[in-house]
């Protein structure tokens, strides 16, 4: 046999040799979807970070950021890659696709979806795919949450193309960029039609949905905002619980002030999950009755609803004992005991920044990643306007900063969004050299 | 494309891979069939559930003219000739779900995307395009390789098929509506004799659901059908040095498929329910009566 070809067709074979040794992971990583694959459970190499573009600051264009976060890097704490997309639309939130292949990132005011690739360089991401019909296909404006389900990314909006208030619905694109459908979200049965986050519980067939407000609203000057009395009256009030095969809304839940990010417990066996409302500053728990009717209830008030501390996002720990939560007004980072899920406890507080917005724990709990960034219009001004990443290690008892960047420093923009990035996977179908490889089986890093 | 790799693990070789594999889901506790095969292959060491004969061992002793034992003998087999094909076609009552699904007919399945253009070879080896085997009838492909050890991955699907088989061939108006794909990612490996193996009895076994094993002529057929059902396949990487090693990680998907070759919904592990999944079926069957 041709030496060559004998080699190749050997190098084939023990390729595929590694299909012996496949393992199939599945679960839920903190904040992803439960269809989510290849969750971080150890240390993660970057924090990619959507971050909106300021006019005359750098390029003034959104962009992906890459940070290295791992210790043992000689990079660590430092911006390795800034993909510019090419203007500004206010970037937002970002979602994985469900085999973690593809980052989908979201635009509220040019209504565009990029989609990235991080496996084939994880610390080099690329921008493959804008996607700009989500308007056309659907009416819908500001796509928010990129919520995976298999083979798909369902996508919430905020607004609509009619009257840009908050009435809206969700999209679904299959994982090429494809759209699929849409669903309104109800504005019957006490619905009023608006939405922001999406949280799935596959073996309860129940989908959760939460509101927030239009794009009058969000890209409107908070301060104007806040002064404008029938302006503040359009906020999303509602959550709704769909019925996951069929897609269709079973029951509207009163949660009055906005309720945001909706986290699931991952501990197995649990069948609960928490939201936190903005402007009325408590922690919601929505779950089963003894009947099996699903129902929502206040369960903890966030620091002085008096003083609209105004939680903007909140993580749960692993194990769903636990509950991060980011106030952006005071710039504290809260810690709640969710051991007794109907009556959390708040057991610690720090001031992280003068203005925080995101915040994301690693799967074991030690790490802490907050940002600064809320919406354009509504950061705080001046020397308030802290545009930052902050990493911190988590003993149990106390937030210890391990490094920050500083993005009005590196003249990179608002920091936004984060999600985790690893280097230990990589495309089993790759391209080198402009050349496709089929299966890789050794050492060969891509330029 | 070309195929690549620049070192060869010390681990690699046949006789470690043979330890290694384990062929179907009787080696992962499932139930057993048939536990010999005297089909002669390329592996000599698969215990498939299928039956392709059995060998009988006659004690001498009942030889001759002892009518009473053969009479016994001949009753015995008979019986469980009896059992066997009652046990391959026994259905157990679908699991009880947490939840009540909704009724078939009374949701829509999406078109996510249509199926991609491809050459498979069947169990014969003949090459012919994949719209063969996922058009005209309702259709439930899952990528597997005949290698695969995790018991929630391919022999999952296997074991799903499997019990999903036993409740079309009991309800006669999904009869012949309805076929099975289990397509490898294994080309080189998975051969159209391996896939012969591991399909087993299901391979030549025509009622009611007709369930085919395929694979591809080489990995660059491979490729295209992979990247157009979106199945990912990837190469865990170890971070202190950079190697690939030799553990790859995909998702478990299983692709439903109607009649005019379109993907209608994807099934992950999570959400690999059968009860769902028969619903899912009567829904498209009931879409098509309709038009």
């Amino acid at each position: 046999m041709n030496p060559r070809i004998s080699r190749t067709v050997l190098a084939a074979s023990i390729a595929m040799v590694g299909l012996t040794y496949c393992s199939t992971t599945f679960a839920d990583e903190t904040c992803n979807s439960p269809y989510m694959s290849k969750l971080i459970k150890g240390q993660e190499d970057f924090v990619y970070v959507w971050t909106l573009g300021v006019e005359g600051l750098g390029d003034g264009q959104d962009k992906l950021v890459t940070i290295d976060v791992n210790p043992k890097s000689k990079q660590y704490g430092k911006v390795i890659a800034s993909l510019s997309v090419g203007g500004r639309g206010e970037a937002h939130h970002m979602g994985f696709t469900d085999d973690r292949r593809f980052l989908w990132a979201g635009g509220l005011d040019n209504s565009k979806i990029y989609v990235f690739d991080i496996h084939r360089n994880p610390a080099k991401p690329k921008l493959t795919k804008t996607i700009t019909n989500l308007v056309d296909k659907t009416g819908y404006v500001g796509p928010h949450t990129f919520y995976a389900m298999p083979g798909r990314m369902l996508v919430g909006a905020l607004s609509n193309n009619k009257d840009h208030g908050g009435v809206t619905g969700m999209a679904m694109y299959n994982n090429k960029g494809n759209f699929v459908a849409k669903y309104d979200m109800p504005t019957d049965n006490g619905g009023d039609g608006y939405g922001y986050d999406i949280g799935i519980n596959p073996g309860k067939n129940v989908m959760l949905t939460s509101s927030f407000a239009g794009w009058n609203n969000y890209m409107m000057d908070l301060g104007k905002l806040i002064k404008d009395g029938e302006a503040m009256k359009r906020f999303g009030n509602t959550m709704v619980a769909w019925d996951l095969k069929s897609m269709k809304p079973k029951k509207v839940f009163n949660v009055p002030g906005a309720p945001l990010e909706i986290r699931w417990s991952l501990k197995p066996g649990d069948n609960w999950a928490v939201t936190a409302s903005a402007l009325r500053s408590k922690i919601h728990l929505i779950k089963q009755d003894d009947q099996g009717e699903w129902q929502a209830k206040e369960v903890a008030t966030i620091g002085d609803p008096a003083k609209i501390p105004l939680p903007v996002d909140i993580s749960i720990t692993a194990d769903g004992k636990g509950l991060w939560v980011n106030t952006f007004m005071d710039g504290k980072t809260r810690y709640f005991d969710l051991s007794n899920p109907e009556a959390p406890t708040q057991t610690f507080e720090k001031v992280t920044g003068k203005q925080v917005n995101m915040v994301s724990q690693s799967w074991d709990g030690k790490r802490v990643y907050i940002t600064s960034s809320l919406l354009a219009n509504w950061d705080k001004k001046g020397d308030d306007n802290e545009q930052v990443v902050r990493a911190f290690n988590w003993d149990g008892k106390d937030l210890t900063m391990a490094f920050e960047v500083d993005f009005n420093k590196e003249k990179l923009g608002r920091a936004h969004h984060m999600k985790f990035g690893t280097k230990a996977l990589r495309t089993a179908f790759d391209e080198i050299d402009g050349e496709k490889v089929a299966v890789i089986s050794d050492t060969r890093t891509p330029k | 494309m070309r195929l690549m790799a620049r070192r060869l693990p010390s681990s690699a070789t046949p006789e470690r891979l043979s330890k290694h594999r384990c062929l179907n889901p009787v080696a992962l506790g499932y139930p057993v069939k048939s536990v010999e095969t005297g089909k002669r292959g390329r592996r000599p060491k698969f215990r498939g559930t299928a039956i392709h004969h059995l060998k009988i061992n006659v004690d001498p002793r009942l030889r001759g003219d002892d009518t009473l034992a053969w009479w016994v003998l001949l009753v015995f087999f008979t019986l469980l000739s009896f059992s066997l094909v009652g046990a391959s076609y026994e259905v157990e009552p679908l699991k009880n779900l947490d939840f009540t699904p909704p009724a078939p007919g009374t949701y829509q399945l999406q078109h996510i995307m249509p199926v991609p253009e491809g050459t498979v070879l069947d169990v014969d080896g003949a090459a012919k395009p994949l719209h063969v085997f996922t058009r005209d009838k309702i259709t439930l492909l899952s990528f597997i390789y005949t290698s695969c050890a995790d018991p929630e991955g391919c022999p999952m699907a296997y074991q799903t098929f499997d019990d999903l088989k036993k409740h079309i061939v009991a309800r006669p108006e999904f009869t012949n509506k309805i076929r099975f794909v289990s397509l490898s990612f294994d080309p080189l490996r998975d051969t159209p004799e391996m896939m012969q193996h591991y399909g087993g009895s299901h391979v030549r076994d025509k009622q009611g659901v007709q369930w085919f094993f395929l694979t591809t002529p080489s990995p660059e057929a491979l490729e295209p059908l992979v990247e157009g059902f979106g199945q990912d396949v990837q190469v865990v990487v170890d971070k202190e040095t950079g190697r690939t090693s030799k553990e790859l990680s995909h998702v478990l998907k299983v692709f439903l498929i109607d009649g005019q070759g379109d993907v209608r919904e994807i099934y992950t592990t999570s959400f690999l329910l059968p009860q769902v999944v028969m619903n899912d079926i009567a829904t498209l069957l009931m879409e098509r009566q309709n038009h």
